[in-house]
C-alpha cells in the first residue's frame, strides 16, 4: 500500500473504533449532541495549544463557559478560506 | 539504563515488564509489528471477544500496529495491541492512537493471567511521542469506564472535554520512568 493508501485505510479503522466508543457513551447516558459538541471543541483546543496556549490556560478561560458559548466564540474565529 | 537513551533506542526492543498474577513475577515482552500472519489469533477464541475485534482486522494491513508478546511464550500469543496514531501539526499531542488488552488479561476477566498490559501499551505511545516530536505528550478518548485507569498513571482530563484525557510532558516522562527504568533496575 502507498503512504496515502495507508493513511485513509488507518482513518478508516480509527473511525469505526470510534464509533464503537460513541456507542458505549451513548449506552450510558451521553448525548449524540455532547458527544459532537466535544468532537468540535476537541479540535478548538488543538488548534489553542498550537498557537501557543498551555493546558491550564485553556482550562482556566473555559472553565466558566458552556460548550456552546466556546463554540460560538471561537466559531467566529476562524479564518475563513482565502479565493485566489 | 538512563531516561535519555530509551528516547534514541529501538522502541521495540526497550525494556517492557509485565507482571504474572499467579507468582507476581515481573515477564519481560515485546513489541513486534501485527501482520496478516495475525489475523487466524486475531479471530480465535482469545481475542474475538475483544471489543475492537473487527477493527484489529483492518489493522493487521496497517504500518505503526504492534502486539504486545511475552519472550517466553509463544510469539503467537497476543498479550494486548496498540497502534500508534499521529502527531498532531498543530498542538503536537498524539492522537488517533488505538489499544486493546487481550481479553483474558483484563480487569473484569475471571483469572486475568498478566496485569500491567495497558500501562506498557502507553509506555509505548510516550516513546512513539517523543520519537516523533510530540515531547511525550498524548491525547486519548477513553472508554466509558476506563477513565480510572488513565487517571492513574498521571493523565487528566482535557479543558471541557471530560471524555478526552491528556498526557502532559512531565507526567509522560514520570510514566516511563516508573515503567521501564525502574522495573529493569530492580530486575
Amino acid at each position: 500500500m502507498s503512504a496515502t493508501e495507508n493513511r485513509n485505510a488507518a482513518e478508516r479503522a480509527y473511525g469505526q473504533a470510534m464509533e464503537i466508543i460513541d456507542r458505549e457513551w451513548l449506552t450510558v447516558g451521553v448525548s449524540q449532541e455532547e458527544l459532537a459538541h466535544e468532537e468540535q471543541l476537541a479540535e478548538i483546543f488543538d488548534r489553542l495549544v498550537g498557537s501557543g496556549r498551555t493546558v491550564e490556560d485553556i482550562r482556566a478561560e473555559w472553565e466558566t463557559k458552556t460548550a456552546e458559548e466556546i463554540l460560538q466564540e471561537y466559531a467566529l474565529q476562524v479564518p475563513t478560506r482565502q479565493v485566489a | 539504563m538512563e531516561f535519555a537513551s530509551l528516547l534514541t533506542a529501538d522502541p521495540n526492543t526497550l525494556p517492557y515488564f509485565i507482571i504474572d498474577t499467579q507468582g507476581g513475577n515481573v515477564v519481560p515482552v515485546c513489541f513486534r509489528p501485527l501482520t496478516p500472519d495475525d489475523d487466524a489469533e486475531l479471530r480465535g477464541e482469545k481475542w474475538s471477544a475483544a471489543v475492537f475485534a473487527e477493527v484489529w482486522l483492518n489493522y493487521v494491513h496497517i504500518p505503526n500496529t504492534f502486539k504486545l508478546v511475552c519472550l517466553q511464550d509463544s510469539a503467537s500469543d497476543i498479550q494486548g495491541i496498540v497502534h500508534v496514531g499521529k502527531i498532531m501539526t498543530t498542538s503536537r499531542f498524539l492522537k488517533k492512537s488505538l489499544l486493546e488488552t487481550a481479553p483474558s488479561n483484563q480487569r473484569q476477566a475471571l483469572h486475568p493471567r498478566y496485569s500491567g498490559i495497558g500501562r506498557i501499551l502507553i509506555a509505548r505511545l510516550v516513546v512513539e511521542s517523543y520519537l516523533r516530536g510530540g515531547q511525550g505528550k498524548i491525547m486519548v478518548r477513553p472508554r466509558p469506564g476506563t477513565e480510572p485507569f488513565y487517571r492513574a498513571i498521571g493523565f487528566t482530563p482535557a479543558p471541557r472535554l471530560t471524555r478526552r484525557y491528556l498526557l502532559d510532558t512531565p507526567e509522560a516522562e514520570v510514566l516511563l520512568q516508573k515503567t521501564l527504568l525502574h522495573v529493569s533496575e530492580n530486575r
